[in-house]
């Protein structure tokens, strides 16, 4: 027993520091886990609070291109819209419709704090709990897809981007509806993805559009993740090594969406049986 | 206010705010990631207990971790260098010892003591926040980069810093 005490007296330091470090090692561990985050975060109170002071002085410098992209989508949705057409029949448009129905809900949000540089890229954004944000919730914007929500407090979120490590997401081609693929990020770009699963049998010529594939209700289907780059080489493998400039410049990240699928519940219900078995 | 540990308190919340606010932001060419607030473990008084130097730099990781929401790693970084920090104190102590010495400054230290200092453990700070961060051996010679590069700034930085806010201490 005194010869415990005398170790435990001669490695005090050591040992403190050894179980300091294990213990804070294995909280980091544990939040590079797909959908985890911890208490470590700045969607704590002071810290987003701080963060969120710091935004109000410098969101002024990124105003100009938030506007422009803002102009952009608002210019896009008003073609879209029914008076933005020439009637070339009366009574064409039918206004109550029974064959849509509403499954996507978004709501705006601002980003307060980012990182690109790092091997997982988080980001901060001013709206919680109180106004319905919840984990696992998908994050667009105007140019495509963010992310997805790990971690909401009552009035901030973090959302986790897909520039990080063990993120997939199924996407398709544009122009060849049925090709389909997984975007993955390798950590060395910090403005190019990388689509994996393309078989080599598949004629691509770079310069086509990568959309979402939308099929498990994070994201609606055909969000845009970026352009693919022509730089691959069929080399005879199985697999193309294909290359996809990301659509999103997460610098100058200013306004998101948060997207709230309706139907998500019921859809997760009826899988449950027979996907996870 | 003439008690040094309320001195260091209020420069150890001003560098967490520093870190968190302004150096977070730097985000150029993705290389360069300056970790300044380590200045307030390397700066601590030379007769400082390992107890408490890993005590304060388990508080100041935290504070750094809950503004740029890495979980813990700027914890682990910290508390690796405040407790090698007494050997390295050691390795590269001056001919008469730390007797006579008030500040671990750039002023009362001398310039080539300093910077060896501070270079050593910036980089090893750094190397251990980048393996870690990145944990992938194909990225070796991405993660070696990024510590090149970030330690250069950051001692860079820390250098200005001295110039700042401290004067030669009278003796």
């Amino acid at each position: 027993m005194k010869n415990l005490f005398n170790f435990l007296k001669k490695f005090r330091n050591f040992l403190l520091f050894f179980f300091l470090q294990v213990f804070i090692l294995g909280v980091y561990f544990n939040s590079k886990n797909y959908h985890k985050a911890t208490f470590i975060n700045t969607s704590s109170a002071i810290s987003g609070w701080m963060l969120k002071n710091r935004h109000n002085i410098s969101k002024h410098f990124k105003l100009e291109a938030a506007i422009d992209s803002l102009a952009i989508a608002n210019s896009e949705l008003l073609a879209s819209q029914p008076r933005s057409y020439y009637q070339l029949q009366d009574k064409l448009f039918i206004i109550n419709d029974s064959i849509y129905e509403q499954q996507y809900e978004y709501t705006p949000a601002t980003v307060i704090n980012s990182t690109t540089n790092k091997r997982n890229n988080y980001i901060t954004i001013n709206k919680g709990s109180i106004l319905g944000v919840e984990k696992g919730m998908g994050v667009i914007s105007d140019d495509g897809i963010v992310g997805f929500v790990v971690d909401v407090s009552n009035h901030y979120a973090i959302i986790k981007t897909i520039l990080s490590d063990k993120v997939n997401i199924s996407a398709k081609i544009k122009e060849q509806e049925e090709v389909r693929g997984q975007i993955k990020w390798d950590g060395t770009d910090s403005e190019v993805l990388q689509l994996h699963g393309i078989t080599s049998d598949i004629i691509v010529t770079g310069g086509e559009t990568i959309l979402t594939k939308g099929s498990n209700g994070v994201y609606p289907e055909g969000i845009v993740v970026g352009t693919l780059k022509n730089d691959f080489v069929n080399d005879g493998s199985l697999t193309l090594k294909l290359n996809v400039d990301l659509g999103v410049n997460f610098s100058q990240l200013y306004t998101v969406y948060l997207v709230k699928n309706i139907l998500k519940t019921e859809q997760k219900s009826i899988e449950q049986n027979y996907f996870n078995e | 206010m003439n008690n040094p540990w309320v001195k260091y308190s209020i420069y150890f919340v001003f560098m967490i705010l520093l870190q968190g606010m302004v150096f977070n932001q730097v985000q150029f060419s993705g290389l360069v990631y300056p970790m300044v607030y380590i200045i307030a473990i390397i700066m601590l008084p030379v007769e400082t207990s390992l107890v408490a130097s890993i005590v304060i730099a388990l508080l100041l990781g935290i504070g750094v971790d809950m503004f740029s929401d890495t979980f813990g790693l700027h914890t682990s970084s910290s508390l690796l260098i405040a407790y090698i920090r007494p050997f390295i104190l050691k390795l590269v102590r001056p001919r008469d010892g730390y007797d006579n010495v008030l500040l671990l400054s750039i002023h009362d230290m001398g310039k080539t003591w300093f910077l060896t200092f501070a270079a050593i453990l910036v980089a090893i700070h750094h190397l251990w926040f980048f393996i870690f961060e990145i944990l992938r051996f194909d990225l070796i010679f991405s993660i070696i980069l990024k510590t090149v590069f970030s330690t250069l700034v950051t001692l860079f930085i820390i250098v200005l810093l001295q110039y700042l806010l401290y004067k030669p201490t009278k003796k």
